[in-house]
């Protein structure tokens, strides 16, 4: 029998996404790439003797940093998670809050209150010798995941609070009621439960500390990963300019089997709801009040690298003492007397962010319905491991000669906005995913039996059960705006700098306190963001 | 409800996006300014608040014009970006970084000549005992500040290990030194190749065993130049092989660092500037590369340390001058692009197998 074309808003939204996919992201890489790979057959140097065992050296290191850092931040962020959305903790979400500062730090700034705290100077460092303790150095491996853990625990953190709040209230009572203690009903029927959660935050982790540049640059010494490999030999003066595209090449290969893997699994513990959510809390004083020790001890270590950016942000020069050598507001002065950067970080939070949600619900969805196009998945995460500077790159030469009238394309804000939307994407859209898999498929087809239209069934089915997700990735989304900068670095047209660029380049001069002031500003300002987006959420209620 | 917000949040999305247009737009006057061009795009990686001074001094000149400078974060960056535009330039002016630099953007056909016309300006100059050309043999380029190769080290965290200060490179193969020296990839940082090269000058053969004796002294190579100087200023290392303007910078700061011009010899070592090739506004970009060879910017750019190259701008007592940095200094050789690009592939080896193989032994 033939198949009718039956006509929906849909696919002009996917259209609409896969569209700008292609032209921004998959166009320019391929164009950049397949022009190299050319040199890469041309060229009539052989590879440096012992190449294939470097790269070999280099993707186990990466895959050393990789695991360490996603199993350390998985195995804080799950307790913390049932913590903070289980047992009525007071003031929980202020601890929320304050384990959030970490994500919206530029992860350079997070490196340098990690060298002020652990460095060979380190204000810990020097406490502990005066113990007669010598810490190791924290250049390399030990250093990276300790970075890699502050700025990605949170990130799981959220995810999993996010699979908790799913979790239908009434599983829980019926295990309860089967005579299982709160513990067993966590274990037994909780955790299954939010897996889905956990294997993305986990994957979310784990991605990111592979693509990690700035750390790696910063605090990781002698140990190469696969990152920085990329990218000292594609900005570059004498290197070999045949390095970024192997390595590229290989981290993509590298990428789709973990994808591949991770898919899989999820199918296996994907677990539709059929009631109505309600979440369920326990009152249990004694676990609350060693779960309220934890969470103070926890973010206090969290926090420990944070307020010494703080204290660098009203100090003068701080060298290998306990504290700045100076105190002042100069710093303040000097970061608020330029409006600008202010300015352009709220334009593009306020325009890249709808963006990157609004992407994010239409492959998502796009992704749950046809499972055809599932392919486009892999190529969507493709900025996770690609480091942004490349993505500039490639963007310019692609786009230099589209003018927009009086100004060119890649001279226009609009480059940047379309920069940031592709490289954040993966971010919002792995939350708003994680959201779809718990959506119940038996409602949407109600409504359709009723007769309702998909955008219909959309806008009153999906959506209310998409909220949680939904909330999260605009909070997420605003953070991976605001902090990001190598792509910024490449692309920022005239009058353009924004927050982060103005951290990077007093980072740079090392006018450190500077850079900290405007760091604690951009950190005000997304507090400020998501408080409003959280008070929206509970109007929309 | 939920309908609604969406359609909120896309609004203010679209609002911004048109109010963002409009405030880039405003950033282009239409005033002119003789031969129809109001805007000047200058790349440059030079000191946030040396660019601020650069255009707010070329815009009081001329009413009317916008300057624009962009940092696209580090000089190999900024190189790669220009050669990215190529097809369609949005640079009108590339300035800072050495000439080493220029001499490959030269090579990709990314630069125009220009004669500079500022008065007062010579295409060479004497430097210690040698002759530094200032000017590209075919005007591609010109230097318009000055820096030296050599070492700065932080004085406290010398005296808290007990170690000598360093008199010259050779010094620095001292095993007492050992992860306490750190140094940008010279395959990536043209402030490391200088140095490198420097070494081969001094050297000659020589060269390679010193720069084993060296590697063997390092923790690792950073793959970012400027980092190395805010470490060692902070006191996580004792010293770092670069240039005598961020040191100097910093100490000016206040940190307990100095800087070491190496006895056995130290390279000079230059901030260039060029006319990008197929640039929108070449005539503003003339008059700007004309206005940074000025006795004016020459004195502007002393205040932040970089050093003019225009003999009688200064006086020759004040420390920034070339006459009071160079006049205790050892040998000093101008940079030699020729034996550079001659080693090129020794270089490229020796410390390719060093970076490849750091952290391994």
């Amino acid at each position: 029998m033939k198949k009718t074309y039956v006509f929906s808003w849909f696919h002009i939204a996917y259209a609409v996404a896969t569209l700008f996919l292609f032209m921004f992201l998959l166009l320019p890489i391929v164009k950049l790439f397949t022009g190299s790979f050319s040199m890469i057959f041309a060229s009539e140097d052989p590879l440096p003797a012992g190449f294939f065992t470097y790269l070999l050296r280099v993707t186990g290191n990466t895959l050393r940093m990789a695991f360490l850092t996603t199993g350390f931040a998985v195995l804080i962020a799950v307790p913390l998670g049932f913590l903070i959305a289980k047992l009525q903790i007071p003031g929980a979400s202020i601890f929320l809050g304050v384990l959030s500062i970490p994500l919206i730090t530029p992860a350079f700034i997070s490196s340098f209150a990690t060298i002020i705290l652990l460095g060979n100077s380190g204000v810990l460092t020097m406490f502990f010798e005066l113990l007669g303790i010598d810490l190791p150095s924290i250049y390399g491996l030990r250093g990276l995941v300790i970075t890699q853990v502050l700025h990605a625990m949170p990130y799981a953190l959220l995810l999993i609070i996010t699979g908790l709040k799913t979790v239908p209230r009434h599983l829980e009572e019926a295990s309860m009621s089967l005579g299982n203690s709160a513990l067993k009903t966590q274990f037994s029927i909780v955790l299954p439960y939010i897996s889905p959660h956990i294997l993305m935050a986990a994957l979310m982790v784990f991605l990111t500390s592979m693509g990690d540049v700035g750390g790696p640059l910063i605090i990781g010494g002698s140990y190469q990963v696969i990152s920085t490999g990329i990218y000292n030999n594609f900005i570059t003066y004498m290197g070999d300019e045949r390095i970024p595209i192997i390595f590229g090449a290989w981290t993509l290969v590298l990428s789709f089997i973990m994808l591949f893997i991770v898919s899989r699994l999820m199918k296996l513990t994907e677990i539709k709801h059929r009631f109505r959510i309600g979440q369920m809390t326990y009152d249990r004083p004694k676990a609350r009040k060693a779960g309220l020790v934890l969470l103070v001890f926890v973010s206090l270590i969290f926090m420990a690298p944070y307020i010494a950016i703080v204290i660098q942000s009203f100090g003068t020069i701080w060298a290998y003492d306990w504290l700045p050598r100076e105190f002042t507001t100069n710093n303040y002065v000097k970061a608020l007397s330029d409006i600008l950067p202010i300015r352009n970080t709220i334009i593009l939070l306020l325009t890249v962010t709808p963006i990157l949600v609004v992407l994010s619900v239409i492959f998502a969805h796009m992704f749950k319905n046809r499972k055809m196009l599932r392919w486009i998945n892999y190529f969507t995460l493709l900025p996770f491991t690609i480091p942004g500077v490349i993505i500039a790159v490639s963007l310019l030469q692609t786009y230099s000669g589209v003018s927009l009238g009086r100004r060119d394309l890649i001279a226009s804000v609009y480059i940047l906005i379309i920069a940031i939307s592709i490289r954040r994407l993966p971010f919002v859209l792995k939350i708003i995913e994680a959201g779809f898999s718990k959506i119940d498929d038996s409602q949407q087809e109600a409504a359709f039996s009723l007769g309702a239209s998909d955008v219909k069934a959309f806008f009153s089915v999906l959506l209310p059960q998409l909220k949680p997700a939904i909330s999260m990735a605009i909070v997420i989304g605003m953070i991976k705006v605001v902090t990001e900068l190598s792509s910024s670095l490449m692309l920022n047209p005239p009058g353009w700098r924004t927050m982060s660029l103005y951290i990077a380049y007093f980072v740079e001069e090392g006018f450190l306190s500077r850079a900290a002031a405007m760091g604690v500003v951009l950190i005000a300002i997304v507090g400020i963001g998501t408080a409003i987006s959280n008070s929206m959420k509970k109007k929309v209620r | 409800m939920m309908k609604r917000l969406l359609v909120i949040v896309m609004f203010i999305a679209c609002a911004t996006m048109v109010f963002a247009a409009g405030a880039q737009e405003s950033a282009a006057p239409a005033a002119d300014a003789g031969h129809g061009e109001t805007e000047l795009v200058v790349y440059s990686t030079i000191f946030a608040e040396y660019a601020e001074a650069m255009k707010a001094g070329f815009e009081a000149l001329h009413p009317g014009v916008t300057v624009n400078v962009l940092n696209p974060g580090g000089t190999e960056a900024m190189f790669k970006k220009l050669e990215s535009e190529s097809a369609n330039p949005q640079a009108d002016v590339v300035h800072a970084g050495s000439m080493i630099n220029y001499q490959h953007a030269i090579e990709m056909g990314l630069l125009e000549p220009y004669a500079p016309q500022a008065p007062g300006f010579k295409s060479s100059i004497p430097v210690g005992g040698s002759r530094l050309e200032l000017s590209h043999p075919e005007n591609y380029y010109h230097v318009w500040s000055l820096m030296f190769t050599g070492v700065m080290y932080n004085t406290q965290v010398l005296e808290r290990y007990n170690l000598p200060i360093p008199r010259t490179y050779t010094d620095l193969t001292n095993p007492v030194y050992k992860d306490q020296i750190i140094s940008a990839d010279p395959l990536k940082s043209s402030t490391a190749s200088s140095n490198v090269v420097a070494m081969l000058q001094i050297y000659g053969d020589e060269a390679p065993k010193l720069w084993e004796g060296i590697n063997a002294n390092l923790p690792y190579y950073s793959g970012s130049s400027s980092r190395i100087y805010t470490l060692v200023s902070k006191g996580e290392f004792a010293m770092a092989i670069g240039l005598s303007r961020p040191a100097l910078v910093a100490m000016q700061e206040g940190y307990p660092v100095n800087f070491l011009f190496p006895e056995d010899g130290s390279q000079v070592y230059d901030n260039s500037m060029a006319l990008v090739k197929g640039a929108k506004h070449p005539n503003l970009a003339k008059e700007f590369i004309d206005y940074i060879l000025s006795d004016e910017m020459q004195l502007k750019g002393a205040e932040y340390l970089y050093i003019p190259v225009k003999q009688g701008v200064m006086d020759p007592s004040l420390p920034v001058s070339l006459e009071s940095v160079t006049k205790d200094m050892g040998t000093i050789y101008a940079p030699d692009p020729a034996l550079a690009e001659e080693n090129r592939e020794l270089i490229q080896n020796t410390f390719g197998e060093y970076i490849r193989t750091k952290g391994t032994k």
